[in-house]
């Protein structure tokens, strides 16, 4: 077995070979029938190319809304990836997601530079500002992180957005999209790009071990340590990993409406963030995808209804009130959020087989709306 | 040369001398027990040891390095491996994703790669979850593997952590109470298995544990703490007939332990 | 556990997490006894208000109005010390962070409007129409509707979550927040309301001119308090303080935790009523999330730097941060230096030099 160990130097031992060696130790739980693979594979090519349709069949004036879902979707995931996997609640992510909005409208704007170099500055800014937060969660946590990124996040709406040489003050910044990309329907499958990007790097986290460092610290630290990870290292690449995916997400709304301006990232956004993950159930991909798409098309919805049906009780200004109700619904009956609902679907489209009694609990799904400490 | 040893380690926490002045060695393939009433200082060392606490005097070393301002993890890459008083295992995992975060250390792609999906990191994942089943085969928890930990029984959580430090490739493996939970059947079953795995895998252990007989059975050496103080050490023979550790353990007047 | 006399980055769960601190006092030492020691507990409070008056003097000498600025810092600081207190209740009583502290006095306040409007929603309110004896009798019902909310929020929301993290009780109380700005938004629209003080004009005092309306928030947080110590010292309310200490034992001698956490919730409800009556009249005008979005970081703030979980703490670290707050904006704009808004930065800076040297705050006791 050594021969096939990547790192034979440090290669452990291999206990199997203390004993007597056991043949079959790959379960049959593990294992998918030919057709099984096919039809999984041919409803998630299905899905995969109905969402790519999407933006050609929905109005024209819809288009940038898509933009939107797709950009929150990406802070959605951004989001998750503190929540959902180091337990750590932000508040902040109206600034993550506004300091890398106004740095590629700076780049973009002020110093003329290239799109691609926008984007590329943003997600550095990104990583900058949550590695910065990061330090400041290697010594608070809880609550009182919460609060310092609620801090921050009110710091960046008042005082850093309000730098007019940097931002344009209330006036704003201006952030072209890329010449390749001027058009709506262009810039929405740049942005569909941007969140299938993010939704890959989310899945090779938690597929690999720095997810399941990452993870495993959340539960407990000591533990975590006494296998051998780095606590201090692996938490700061948690926050790394979601102020990039943050600061990419900032890049590409600057360029939506083409102005970024200081109001829209008031810190009250950062709550919307939180309730579509809530919502769609912390911990999963899929379910905070769907949460930051309800939040975002909610309005629209409301507004579309009440138009067209006259016994249509609400229109789009309801929005809130309807989206908190449902976070409280959620928090209160369904912990497991849209994820929860969709586990069977969602297990199987993971090409894990229907029979095993143990729901998605630790693939897809996580613990439940509870945000460990 | 000792796998494992420390000097002189003393500890403060307030105005309570939880450890004075402990010295300690473990040679190699040894098994060695630390035994003492409750509160006597024994979860204390072994955090020493381990890194969680860092003594106020006294030096750790690990195959003579000096380990004592190293962090846990700096520690377990040394190859000294733990199990925790209460449980130390990650409760939203499964038994076997527990036995692949165990096996951090000795991941051999790096975690660009991981991140990147390149081809080997892939092949590697595939090897851990290989190397994670036999060893859960190894210890006949295997029909556990997809289990979540809350439906476990307390001596069942027990074994998987010893599962897991094991998938951990420790040089030391440290053990503190593994018996818990277990019944006598189960305690014999386990001494067997300790004295196979030092046999087979070369370890050496130190264990912490309650259990008299068991730890005379097992042991070829044995500290005893009392009040954080070294009360003896010796062969498991010259402990029996200690005056001072019968005393410690039944009161004045007792002659020696059963 | 003293594992944090180690000096390692992990030295792993030691999590800043303050235990509540039960008032000691009763205790017959001599009044000079009392004194040394309480300026030893307090050395660190001390320390921060000697800050303040050495750079108050050096502003005084550069040539600052430091006058208007102490009146500016006392009408923000009793409102931050409102709903601090608000917000310390709570936690000491539930353990809660609540978000919702804000909102549950925009609410009541919006009721105000409302009954002034007299339903007509497209109105104006006059506040020169409104009488003294109208406004106490609204700002009684507000009273009444915060504290009904509150004592709603916690037995549907809060007790349901008892078993979860403090986290989540945080998200379900921002959820709160949105809920009833939602609601306000969809029953006023965005636009900003007149809103009445109960006396306009000014007073002049010591040489310094008052506005009357902050003379009146003073004096309304300096009764609030009074009571609630007067409150403390009653039979209630010293069950209410055992059950936030230790709700099991309270239960065993027949204190409902449920019945205490609702009257400490209900407290809570009734001093953000008051908070949003008096906030909306410090401009004159209410709009949808007003507490939320002007006092509630620096109320939270003010409760951290307090010690959180200590009502006198919340108090003290309100007044403290209102004064800060004037003495950035005055310093910056006297200096002529272009900050954006000067008093919130100012906030986030005490927040992190508080959270990264002592978590415990101004009153917080060591663990």
């Amino acid at each position: 077995m050594s021969a096939t160990t990547v790192r034979p130097s440090a290669a452990p031992r291999d206990l199997g070979a203390a004993g007597t060696p056991r043949a079959n130790v790959e379960a049959q739980s593990e294992r998918l029938t030919t057709g099984g693979v096919a039809a999984r594979t041919a409803v998630l090519a299905l899905a995969l190319g109905a969402v790519g349709v999407i933006p050609l069949l929905v109005a024209p004036l819809t288009r940038n809304l898509l933009a939107t879902t797709a950009v929150y979707g990406m802070v959605a995931l951004s989001l998750n990836v503190l929540v959902g996997y180091t337990g750590q609640v932000s508040l902040g992510h109206s600034a993550f997601l506004g300091v890398g909005a106004f740095g590629a409208g700076f780049v973009l704007t002020q110093l003329a530079l290239p799109w691609f170099v926008g984007v590329a500055v943003a997600v550095v800014l990104g990583v900058a500002i949550a590695a910065l937060l990061g330090i400041v969660a290697l010594r608070v946590r809880g609550l009182y992180l919460a609060l310092v990124t609620l801090a921050l996040a009110v710091f960046a709406e008042r005082v850093l957005f309000g730098i007019e040489p940097l931002t344009g003050g209330g006036a704003g910044q201006t952030a072209a999209r890329p010449a390749w990309a001027t058009g709506d329907l262009a810039y929405a499958y740049v942005c569909f790009a941007g969140l299938a990007f993010a939704w890959l790097l989310d899945w090779r986290l938690t597929a690999s071990k720095a997810g399941r460092a990452i993870r495993a610290l959340r539960d407990s630290e000591r533990v975590a340590a006494s296998w051998g990870i780095d606590v201090t290292r692996y938490k700061l690449l948690a926050f790394v990993t979601s102020g990039a995916m943050a600061g990419l997400a900032g890049a590409l709304f600057a360029s939506i409406t083409e102005i970024v301006s200081p109001i829209t990232f008031s810190f009250m956004l950062s709550l919307s963030f939180l309730m579509m993950v809530v919502v769609g159930g912390i911990g999963s991909r899929v379910g905070v995808v769907l949460g930051a798409a309800l939040y975002t098309a909610l309005p629209f919805i409301l507004d579309a209804g009440a138009a067209r049906y006259g016994w249509f009780p609400v229109d789009g200004s309801a929005a809130q009130v309807i989206g908190a109700l449902l976070l409280l619904l959620v928090l209160v009956r369904f912990p497991g959020g849209l994820a929860q609902l969709f586990a069977p679907l969602i297990r199987w489209c993971s090409f894990k087989p229907m029979r095993s009694r143990h729901g998605a609990a630790s693939a897809t799904a996580g613990g439940g709306s509870d945000v460990r400490p | 040369m000792s796998v494992l040893s420390a000097r002189g380690i003393s500890i403060r926490f307030g105005g309570l001398q939880a450890l004075d002045d402990v010295s300690f060695a473990v040679n190699e393939q040894e098994i060695v027990g630390l035994i003492g009433p409750n509160g006597a200082g024994k979860t204390t060392f072994f955090n020493c040891l381990t890194g969680f606490y860092a003594p106020t005097e006294g030096d750790v070393f690990v195959r003579g390095e000096r380990v004592t301002d190293l962090r846990p993890d700096q520690r377990t890459v040394r190859g000294v491996g733990r199990t925790f008083q209460h449980v130390g295992l990650v409760r939203s995992f499964t038994v076997l994703e527990n036995l692949l975060v165990a096996q951090h250390r000795n991941v051999g792609y790096g975690v660009a790669s991981g991140l990147l999906g390149l081809p080997h990191a892939r092949r590697e994942e595939r090897i851990l979850r290989r190397r994670a089943r036999t060893l859960l085969g190894e210890l006949d928890l295997l029909h556990l593997a997809d289990e979540p930990l809350d439906g476990l029984s307390y001596g069942m959580l027990k074994q998987v952590e010893v599962a897991a430090v094991l998938a951990t490739d420790p040089d030391v493996l440290m053990l503190d109470e593994p018996l818990a939970g277990l019944g006598p059947e189960e305690a014999d079953a386990f001494a067997e298995r300790l004295l196979d795995m030092r046999r087979d895998l070369g370890l050496t252990i130190v264990v912490i544990e309650h259990h008299v007989p068991f730890m005379l059975r097992i042991c070829d050496y044995v500290y005893v703490l009392n009040f954080g103080q070294l009360l003896a050490e010796g062969r498991p023979e010259e402990i029996r007939g200690n005056r001072d550790v019968a005393e410690a353990y039944l009161g004045k007047g007792a002659v020696a332990l059963a | 556990m003293s594992a944090s006399t180690t000096d390692r980055p992990a030295p792993l769960e030691a999590e800043v997490d303050v235990p509540p601190t039960g008032d000691g006092s009763g205790d017959r030492a001599g009044l000079s006894d009392r004194l040394s020691r309480s300026v030893a507990e307090h050395r660190v409070g001390l320390i921060w208000s000697g800050a303040v008056v050495v750079l108050a003097a050096a502003m005084i000498a550069a040539g600052m109005d430091v006058g208007a600025m102490l009146v500016n810092g006392l009408g923000a600081g009793a409102i931050y010390a409102m709903v601090a207190l608000g917000i310390a209740l709570v936690y000491r009583a539930t353990r809660v962070l609540n978000f919702a502290q804000g909102e549950l006095g925009t609410m009541p306040a919006f009721v105000v409007v409302l009954i002034l409007l007299g339903g007509d929603l497209d109105g104006f309110v006059d506040p020169a129409q409104v009488s003294f004896g109208q406004m106490l009798a609204l700002t009684g019902l507000a009273v009444v509707i915060g504290a009904s909310m509150a004592v709603a929020v916690n037995l549907f929301i809060i007790q349901r979550l008892a078993d979860s993290s403090p986290v989540t009780s945080l998200v379900a109380t921002a959820g709160v927040a949105l809920l009833l700005i939602g609601v306000q938004v969809v029953a006023f629209d965005l636009q900003s309301r007149t809103f009445p003080q109960f006396f306009s004009g000014s007073i002049r005092i010591l040489g310094l001119r008052f506005p009357s309306h902050t003379l009146v928030i003073a004096c309304v947080l300096a009764v609030a308090s009074v009571l609630l110590v007067g409150l403390f010292r009653t039979r209630l309310g010293v069950a209410l303080l055992a059950s936030a200490q230790d709700p099991f034992a309270a239960e065993l001698h027949g204190v409902s935790a449920k019945a205490m956490s609702s009257l400490a919730w209900g407290i809570a409800g009734g001093l953000a009523a008051l908070g949003g009556v008096l906030g909306a009249g410090v401009f004159e005008g209410i709009t949808p999330g007003l507490m939320t979005t002007t006092f509630l970081v620096h109320a939270f703030t003010a409760a951290v730097l307090g010690g959180i979980g200590s009502p006198a703490g919340a108090v003290a670290g309100g007044l403290l941060l209102g004064q800060v707050s004037a003495m950035a904006n005055t310093t910056t704009v006297g200096l002529g230096i272009s900050v954006p808004n000067a008093p919130t930065l100012a906030a986030f800076v005490v927040l992190l030099l508080v959270l990264g040297f002592r978590p415990l705050g101004l009153l917080g006791k060591e663990a």
